[in-house]
């Protein structure tokens, strides 16, 4: 995890909000369509 | 070699059985599509080939900033707009029974010489767009089938007009779902060679990190480059991810809309597809920095290293990938531009006749102006996006998610918007540009940021000057505003 922050502390403020919304956006699609599956279920 | 055909075989297989989907129902109608159909669609119709190679291209020469561009593509031409203009464009078209964005603006805004005016522009640009979009496949085709690149074209050409000839809308729907599928695996196999091949994602970071900075990525290759550079990355992000709200073919998209609901499960599906798509494809081509050479031509860094890492299969699959891009985004605009002449520009609904005869012409014009190698064709291929979004996108929003209905206001905002745009590509573009430049630093303006300020300013006089057009502009019913 440490390893992985000192990579991420490489890059700029620019890069590392494309990535977290990327991620972001991953996690947040990931959670809804597993609630919307549950919901139907 | 037989491998391959069989891929090749049962590919257009696949697409001819899902095109035949939309037989029996109406061109423009698309029956009810499942939530996922309309996910993958959006994503396919947005990224074509040119998200993938070009933009892929650009990922090797600006390195991890080209991430933004994924983002913005996400977030504000993905989320944003089916969380505030989906469903409202839904119910807009339902309730003016509009068949085509076309005439969702013209009826909107009570204008039916508007709806005319777009549909030439639609035809005019979207035609000639495809044109491009059908070569770029084309070409790709012509490296791995021993064909003449004349005769792929037409054939690029005539598959995509069967597309919309035999399965409308509904049709065009599940072939662009199935080219959606098809991008994602082969962006997945790709993914994956490159992260096999650096030592994973953050290993191939922080190796990333360690190379000196080049022109292009003047703060180094993880990091928002400084001035013109970093202008033109942000630039980017709002030309593909704002522009793209208001293309016709991506507003069809919500016409497929069952309920508010619905958008709720699109939504994420979408999001999740296009992170990985474009998140994906930028990030191994940044990465690709660490295994390539140094490359001349940005648009041969994919086919470079889809070539160095995927063995034959993944090659195939990597090709059929890109030819999808181009495919989905290519039926897409033939349907509009198709719709465009045989139904908004009569002024009446299109028989089959008509929608063969606007097929013919589609094809006639998209296939010919990719034969040829000209200035204004590379001028309307070029302009298209951010023309027919600054001539678009005030009017769209102001109707769809405002409410506000003026014939005067949609005109001067799309008058402004179409000829400040188009003047600022003559004037100011690197390419294009007729006269002198009277200010070098105005070809660092995009001409879409141009055009939509010029849009939204005739858009204000207009509506400030339409007394009458104020008064009567209570567009949304009450059960409309509850979001029934």
């Amino acid at each position: 995890m440490q390893d992985i922050l000192a990579v991420l502390m490489q890059a700029d403020w620019a890069v590392l909000l494309a990535i977290a919304s990327l991620f972001g956006s991953l996690v947040l699609a990931l959670v809804n369509l597993c609630r919307h599956t549950d919901r139907r279920n | 070699m037989l491998f391959d055909i069989c891929i090749w075989v049962a590919y257009i297989g696949i697409f001819v059985w899902l095109a035949r989907k939309g037989q029996g129902h109406d061109a423009m109608s698309t029956g009810k599509v499942g939530f996922a159909i309309q996910a993958l669609a959006y994503v396919a119709t947005y990224i074509s080939a040119v998200a993938l190679v070009g933009f892929g291209g650009l990922a090797y020469v600006y390195g991890l900033q080209m991430l933004l561009v994924a983002a913005g593509n996400v977030w504000l031409g993905t989320w944003l707009v089916y969380r505030f203009l989906a469903w409202p464009t839904r119910l807009c078209q339902r309730n003016l029974n509009a068949r085509t964005p076309t005439q969702l603006l013209a009826k909107g805004h009570r204008s039916p010489l508007l709806g005319r005016a777009l549909a030439v522009l639609f035809a005019v640009f979207l035609g000639v767009y495809a044109s491009a979009v059908i070569k770029g496949a084309a070409l790709l085709l012509a490296q791995i089938l021993p064909l003449p690149l004349w005769l792929l074209i037409w054939l690029v050409a005539l598959l995509v007009a069967f597309a919309v000839f035999v399965g409308g809308l509904r049709g065009v729907l599940y072939t662009e779902a199935m080219q959606g599928f098809v991008m994602l695996v082969g962006i997945c196999m790709l993914v994956a060679a490159v992260f096999s091949q650096v030592g994973g994602p953050f290993q191939g970071m922080a190796e990333l990190a360690k190379l000196a900075p080049s022109a292009a990525a003047n703060e180094g290759f993880v990091a928002l480059s400084f001035g013109e550079q970093g202008w033109f990355i942000l630039s980017l992000v709002v030309v593909t991810s704002i522009a793209v709200w208001a293309q016709p073919q991506m507003i069809q998209r919500h016409f497929a809309l069952t309920s508010a609901r619905q958008v709720n499960r699109i939504t994420p599906l979408a999001m999740l597809v296009l992170t990985v798509l474009v998140g994906g494809a930028y990030y191994v081509a940044s990465l690709s920095r660490l295994i390539l050479p140094e490359m001349t031509a940005p648009d041969e860094v994919m086919p470079t290293l889809v070539k160095l890492l995927l063995p034959h299969f993944g090659l195939q699959v990597f090709v059929l990938a890109i030819v999808s891009a181009s495919l989905s985004t290519a039926t897409a605009i033939f349907h509009i531009a198709v719709s465009a002449i045989a139904e908004d520009l009569p002024g009446r609904k299109a028989s089959r006749p008509m929608w063969l005869a606007g097929i013919v012409f589609c094809v006639l014009l998209s296939g010919g102006c990719a034969q040829i190698k000209g200035q204004l064709i590379a001028l309307l291929c070029t302009t298209s996006w951010s023309i027919v979004g600054a001539t678009v996108l005030v009017a769209y929003v102001a109707l769809v998610r405002f409410g506000k209905r003026s014939t005067l206001a949609a005109w001067l905002s799309a008058v402004c918007g179409f000829s400040s745009c188009m003047l600022w590509y003559l004037i100011a573009h690197k390419g294009f540009a007729i006269v002198p430049l009277f200010w070098q630093q105005a070809a660092l303006i995009p001409p879409f940021f141009v055009g939509f300020g010029c849009s939204l300013l005739g858009w204000g006089i207009g509506w400030a000057l339409d007394h009458e057009g104020r008064k009567s502009s209570g567009f949304w019913p009450a059960t409309m505003q509850n979001g029934n």
